[in-house]
């Protein structure tokens, strides 16, 4: 980059300045850059420089909203690209519920929460770093017999909104992720897993020890899979999986999908959606928290709420948009913050124990979550779990429900925090689910 | 036009010595092979919706991406400032995987004998902005006249034109350009308290002209309203395993998952596909021939040139059950010593490429899709699918079926909703005991996600009968 994010800031705040005050105007800048190293068997197998910018220019013209975007930043590029947004708007019909947003605006660039942690390596540290950790995963057993390697992922990047209304808010934060595959094999059959540890601060994320030796001992565990019969069970998803569960669940009370009648959600505010221990809140400035954000994608300030309260749902995720789409007030939710899953019964970090017979899903593939119906269907891997312990690993099955009941049937949460979402939330235990097997 | 060739290299002072210079400097004795991609990309989107055309918008992307290849080393870095020092700078951190090197002149010469199989034009500025708003409400109002359950419409269409340019330290260098058409209409229907979608598209690499105007769009919106009236007279689907019947066309991307995905290069090069180290032995029922095939034109899935400058072919993959060969792209064959055939593609110039897939489909054979269905005595009929998944180590694959049928007593009965189709790749493909004469291609809505990068793909299968696999549902 030739010309720093702070200057290209000024310069986009002075243009926005400059418009047509008829029509409504936000430009969203973004950049990023960083490296990415992967080593295999010992050695760098791939090293990968980024760098990324991009604006996005949004031009309401009476109720008519057009968006044109470009990667080049030139005055010349930027004139031309105000100009496509006000083209498209102009051929476009009136939406009553256009508009952007004018309230609760931020102000403020630069914004420090505690999610900007830059660090510096050498490429040498980093290839090193990243042999470790598939070191420590190839010596862990000697089943480990191949791998697709370790790879260390940074990103340093810097985020600008800007509306005709006076929103002016930039932040920048850093990610590090470090990760290892490996594929163990035994009596000819081939089992792959990973491990891998995501942060903002470096010093924060899990050593490449204890990375590569969990991707060993994860693939390792999965060897000698055995089929699962047909039946109705108690299953418990890993944090990580509890994450996609809860995703699914925040897509469906998304206010977008819920003005256009694409979820299972609607018109149930108000209602009991989870049993009456889960409690859900979003928190928009945790210390180097993975969603941390001080304002939503159009520049509306971040607020902490709750969002289920002893299992009822207090209130939809609303941008500008459907907010108005469904008369109500924006929750500066274009995208959403960190978002905490708790119990209020006791957490514990053991939920296997109190299963006489049930199944501890480990992966699922597909994408089977019905946003429109609930219905929910998916294939899994997983461990069988006899008398509170884990027995064998069982694969090719299905897990099968509905999302609705699913919710209800969440009967513990476990303390097993994920730390790698911004989705904070541990195993949970849902007391019935059909399992598809022979 | 081109325009990289006539837009990019003028304003940014690049002539034939300068991109030399560049792929030279990531060049040299240590380096096997070193390319300079740069791409100059438009894309736009319109959405009805509501029965408003209320969502329009255009996205340009220019950049270029330089990468140096030494044995099983790669490095590689992308920029959008077309500044020539600042591309030198780019090489050289692409070269430092390599610590003593030798400068190599590299010479390069244009290619051009490909056969070119789409039109050069691109579709954005083919017809005027007021059209595709047209269009698009014509779409709407046929759908609402139509069927009065209807709750939601949504319509989009949408088009790129992708000009790129490829040179590299083989000493050639190509132009091509790429347009991409899509169309597709979703629709949710309402009937007494059950709500359902259905959706369709299609598109290919041509212009709006193809589709607009033509009765193709009608027939995707009677598709789509098809497939939610199904889905609202259907029943819950019972676990365990069953025979299956997959219909011609678009659940050929099973194939592509089940199979197509562990015939890539870069993973059985690695042997970390369950296909390595396979070629010669049967790895499917032998009524089964797969073909990977980037030649066909004006399909989503070709390419003229693959992203490396190869140009694309028609490979077979299985030949009546017996694995023939694998899709590579420069690297891969090289590491692997066969020849490259043409699957070397990336989402972008900020992405690498890799072995991928273009057109993947199976021959058709000698039943005939009623013959297949009457065969079966209690199983399902699964016609189109939502999407799925693949672990190309344990060759585990997961499917959802977004429309599907009962068979009993060799007759097509309810529809059934909810069904994950699971099993292991080479396992499900001995398992295929009947194949129809109806080979058909989809219509062009694939994207295919490899290692976080998407291409289009294209996908095709004859109605072909499976014998034992695991169906998920949420009746025992």
């Amino acid at each position: 980059m030739s010309e720093n994010f702070e200057d290209i800031s000024l310069r986009l705040k002075n243009i926005i300045d400059c418009l047509d005050k008829n029509k409504e105007y936000e430009f969203h800048f973004n950049s990023a850059s960083g490296t990415d190293v992967t080593s295999r068997f010992g050695d760098l197998e791939n090293i990968q420089y980024h760098n990324d910018e991009s604006l996005t220019v949004t031009c309401i013209d009476g109720k008519k909203k057009g968006i044109a975007s470009t990667n080049n930043l030139s005055g010349e590029s930027i004139d031309s690209t105000i100009k496509k947004s006000e083209t498209i708007a102009s051929f476009l019909e009136p939406d009553d519920y256009q508009g952007l947003p004018c309230e609760n605006l931020i102000n403020k660039l630069n914004i420090d929460c505690d999610i900007n942690f830059p660090k510096q390596f050498t490429t040498d540290e980093l290839i090193n770093m990243t042999v470790e950790c598939e070191k420590s995963a190839l010596d862990y057993d000697n089943k480990i017999k191949n791998s697709e390697g370790s790879e260390y992922a940074y990103s340093q990047s810097n985020n600008l909104i800007l509306n005709s209304h006076g929103a002016v808010g930039s932040y920048s934060s850093t990610s590090y992720t470090l990760s290892c595959v490996v594929i163990a094999e035994d009596n000819g059959l081939k089992e792959r897993d990973y491990a891998y540890s995501t942060r903002r601060n470096f010093e924060k994320t899990d050593s490449a020890k204890i990375i590569g030796e969990l991707s060993a001992e994860k693939a390792i565990s999965r060897l000698g899979a055995k089929s699962i019969s047909t039946q109705k069970c108690p299953v418990i998803l890993t944090p990580e999986l509890s994450v996609g569960l809860f995703s699914s669940f925040l897509s469906a009370i998304n206010g977008n999908n819920i003005y256009k009648k694409n979820s299972f959600l609607i018109d149930r505010l108000g209602e009991k959606i989870f049993s009456n221990h889960i409690n859900i809140s979003e928190i928009p400035i945790v210390e180097e928290g993975l969603g941390t954000r001080p304002f939503d994608a159009e520049g509306v300030k971040t607020y902490s709420k709750q969002i289920i309260s002893d299992g009822v749902l207090d209130t939809y995720l609303l941008d500008t948009y459907s907010a108005k789409q469904l008369n109500l007030k924006s929750t500066a939710n274009s995208g959403y913050s960190n978002i905490q899953i708790r119990s209020s019964k006791p957490m514990s970090d053991n939920l296997i124990e109190s299963i006489d017979s049930g199944v501890l899903i480990t992966e699922m593939m597909g994408s089977g979550a019905n946003l429109l119906t609930g219905d929910y269907s998916r294939g899994a891997f997983g461990y069988l779990i006899e008398k509170g312990k884990i027995s064998h690993p069982v694969t090719n099955f299905t897990i099968a429900s509905n999302m609705l009941d699913m919710f209800k049937n969440i009967d513990e949460i476990g303390c097993d925090f994920y730390g790698n979402s911004k989705i904070n939330c541990g195993s949970v235990l849902i007391k019935d689910m059909t399992i598809g097997g022979n | 036009m081109n325009i990289v060739k006539d837009y990019i290299f003028p304003e940014n002072k690049l002539g034939s010595d300068q991109i030399e210079a560049i792929v030279s400097e990531a060049s040299g004795s240590s380096i096997d092979l070193s390319d300079l991609y740069i791409q100059y990309t438009t894309v736009e989107s319109w959405t009805c919706e509501d029965g408003i055309v209320k969502n329009g918008s255009q996205q340009i992307d220019s950049g270029y991406g330089i990468r140096a290849v030494s044995n099983e080393k790669t490095g590689f870095s992308y920029g959008n400032n077309f500044d020539f020092e600042k591309i030198i700078e780019a090489a050289k951190l692409s070269k430092s995987i390599v610590k003593s090197n030798e400068d190599k002149k590299i010479n390069l010469k244009e290619y051009n004998d490909f056969k070119k199989l789409y039109i050069s034009e691109s579709p954005i500025t083919s017809i005027s902005d007021k059209e595709k708003v047209d269009f698009l409400r014509e779409v709407d109002n046929y759908i609402k006249k139509k069927d009065k359950r209807v709750q939601q419409v949504i319509i989009n269409l949408s088009s790129s034109h992708d000009s790129i340019f490829v040179a590299n330290s083989l000493g050639k260098y190509c132009f091509d350009d790429r347009p991409l058409v899509r169309f597709n209409v979703m629709v949710i229907l309402k009937s007494n308290d059950r709500v359902e979608r259905g959706s369709a598209g299609g598109g290919g690499r041509y212009s709006y002209s193809t589709i607009l105007g033509t009765n193709k769009p009608f027939e995707l919106a009677d598709e789509a309203i098809r497939i939610a009236n199904v889905n609202l007279d259907s029943i819950p689907c019972k676990a365990g395993n069953t025979t299956v019947v997959l219909g011609s066309g678009w659940p050929g991307v099973l194939l592509h998952e089940a199979v197509g995905h562990g015939l890539e290069g870069d993973f059985n090069r690695k042997k970390t596909s369950n296909f390595s180290d396979q070629i010669g032995k049967q790895v499917a029922s032998e009524l089964c021939t797969v073909i990977d095939d980037g030649t066909i034109d004006n399909r989503r899935g070709s390419l003229s040139v693959d992203d490396e400058g190869t140009p694309t072919a028609k490979n077979i993959l299985i030949e009546n059950g017996i694995l023939k060969g694998y899709m590579q792209d420069l690297m891969n064959a090289k590491l692997m010593n066969v020849e490259p055939t043409g699957n070397g593609r990336r989402e972008s110039y900020a992405h690498l490429p890799m072995p991928r897939m273009t057109n993947t489909y199976m021959l058709g054979g000698s039943s005939t899709s009623d013959e297949i269905i009457d065969s079966v005595k209690d199983g399902i009929y699964a016609v189109n699918f939502s999407g799925g998944q693949v672990d190309i180590t344990s060759g585990q694959f997961v499917f959802t079926a977004s429309e599907a049928y009962k068979i009993e007593s060799g007759k097509v009965t309810n529809s059934i909703k909810g069904m994950t189709l699971i099993g292991n790749g080479p396992d499900v493909l001995k398992k295929v005991s009947m194949v129809a004469d109806d080979m058909k291609l989809d219509d062009g809505v694939g994207t295919c996600g490899k290692e976080g990068q998407s291409v289009p793909v294209g996908v095709g299968q004859p109605t072909l009968k499976i014998d034992d696999i695991t169906v998920g549902g949420t009746e025992v």
